[in-house]
């Protein structure tokens, strides 16, 4: 997973980070790294380097924070899990309510941090 | 966990251990039919002797063939996304083997990761369920338990270290004991984001500013996420979900 992260990071320069989801991009770019952040499973000890150095190359504030939030709030692979554990409908709504939510905690971050 | 995907509900009153050791191992359960079947097969084919009942063994030889073939198609079939993927990753090893190798090492690290986070969480919940009585349960996380409950909620949550799906069987159990539904949920939300041990990481990568703020938000979105939730299901809604996790 390291050499992953390690190989995208040598393969994205900085501009490309800075034009997918730079601060610039605003919401575009919000959308984006939270779908990555709700569909991918990677351990916090990956992520928070992986956002870290995304940050030094260019990516918003508020467009990591959003990947962060949803990344740990929103399982989507574990989603068929969770439903045999808590039904459908809890199920959708906590993932789904959690994805908004992690917007709300990226604006608030992207105020408060600069 | 392909199978959840086509498992009908109302079979899953098993308790949490074995809900979730079916995605890993199939339950000796589910198969009865069959399973019944091989074993008599290989009782009556093996052990009799073939010249005094050459037609009933060649009978029973057939049918054992048949219903090996059946329940290995049966197991295929309860795998088949885990499988299909299997497939899919072996075709990108194929045509590029550098993301192929990747792939690969990345799904072993995942089920290592799993082998090494649900062992400790099992037994932890085993601890709890033989070491705390239902009562003392009900009264910090019952139905009367009130803003203790969702503080005690908070902390367990925040107090843990493992990816989100360990949670599943601990929330069970918890159901299991009468915790409230809120709470349960409260305890679902933070476990999933404000873990004290993640947060720590968090700062030391981007910043305790990051991290504090993170944390103070997403408090407030756990507990009004469980509100939300908490109002949106109903009675007979709960009482299903609570129900699947009795013993």
């Amino acid at each position: 997973m390291l050499a992953i992260v390690g190989l995208v990071l040598t393969f994205l320069s900085p501009t490309t980070v800075a034009g997918l989801i730079g601060a610039g991009t605003r919401f575009v770019g919000m959308i984006i790294t939270s779908l990555i952040g709700a569909v991918t499973l990677i351990p916090g000890f990956v992520a928070f380097p992986l956002a870290k150095s995304l940050l030094e190359r260019g990516a918003g504030i508020a467009q990591i924070a959003v990947f962060v939030s949803t990344l740990m709030m929103v399982g989507f692979v574990t989603a068929p899990l969770e439903i045999r554990y808590f039904g459908r409908k809890v199920t959708l709504l906590r993932n789904g309510l959690a994805y908004l939510y992690s917007f709300i905690v990226a604006f608030i971050i992207g105020v408060v941090v600069k | 966990m392909s199978r959840s995907l086509h498992d009908d509900p109302p079979r899953e009153s098993s308790p949490a251990s074995a809900t979730v050791t079916g995605d890993i191992n199939p339950r000796p359960g589910v198969e009865p039919a069959v399973d019944a079947v091989d074993a008599v097969n290989c009782a009556t084919g093996g052990g009799r002797p073939v010249a005094a009942h050459r037609t009933a063994a060649h009978r029973t030889i057939g049918t054992m063939g048949r219903s090996r073939l059946a329940a290995v198609a049966r197991v295929a079939l309860r795998y088949r996304v885990f499988l299909l993927i299997i497939a899919a990753d072996a075709v990108i090893w194929a045509v590029r083997p550098s993301a192929g190798t990747a792939v690969f090492e990345r799904t072993l690290s995942n089920f290592a990761e799993m082998a090494a986070v649900l062992p400790p969480i099992f037994l932890l919940i085993g601890l709890l369920d033989v070491w705390v009585p239902r009562e003392t349960l009900m009264r910090f996380l019952g139905d009367r338990s009130g803003l203790l409950g969702v503080a005690i909620s908070i902390v367990l949550g925040a107090a843990a270290a493992g990816p989100l799906y360990a949670a599943f069987p601990v929330a069970a159990i918890m159901m299991r004991k009468g915790a409230k539904f809120s709470n349960v949920i409260v305890f679902l939300g933070s476990w999933s984001t404000l873990k004290i041990p993640m947060a720590l990481f968090e700062a030391s990568a981007l910043g305790a500013r990051f991290a504090i703020t993170r944390w103070i938000a997403s408090v407030l979105g756990v507990a009004a996420m469980a509100v939300i939730i908490d109002r949106a299901v109903t009675k007979d809604e709960k009482r299903a979900i609570y129900t699947r996790h009795e013993v």
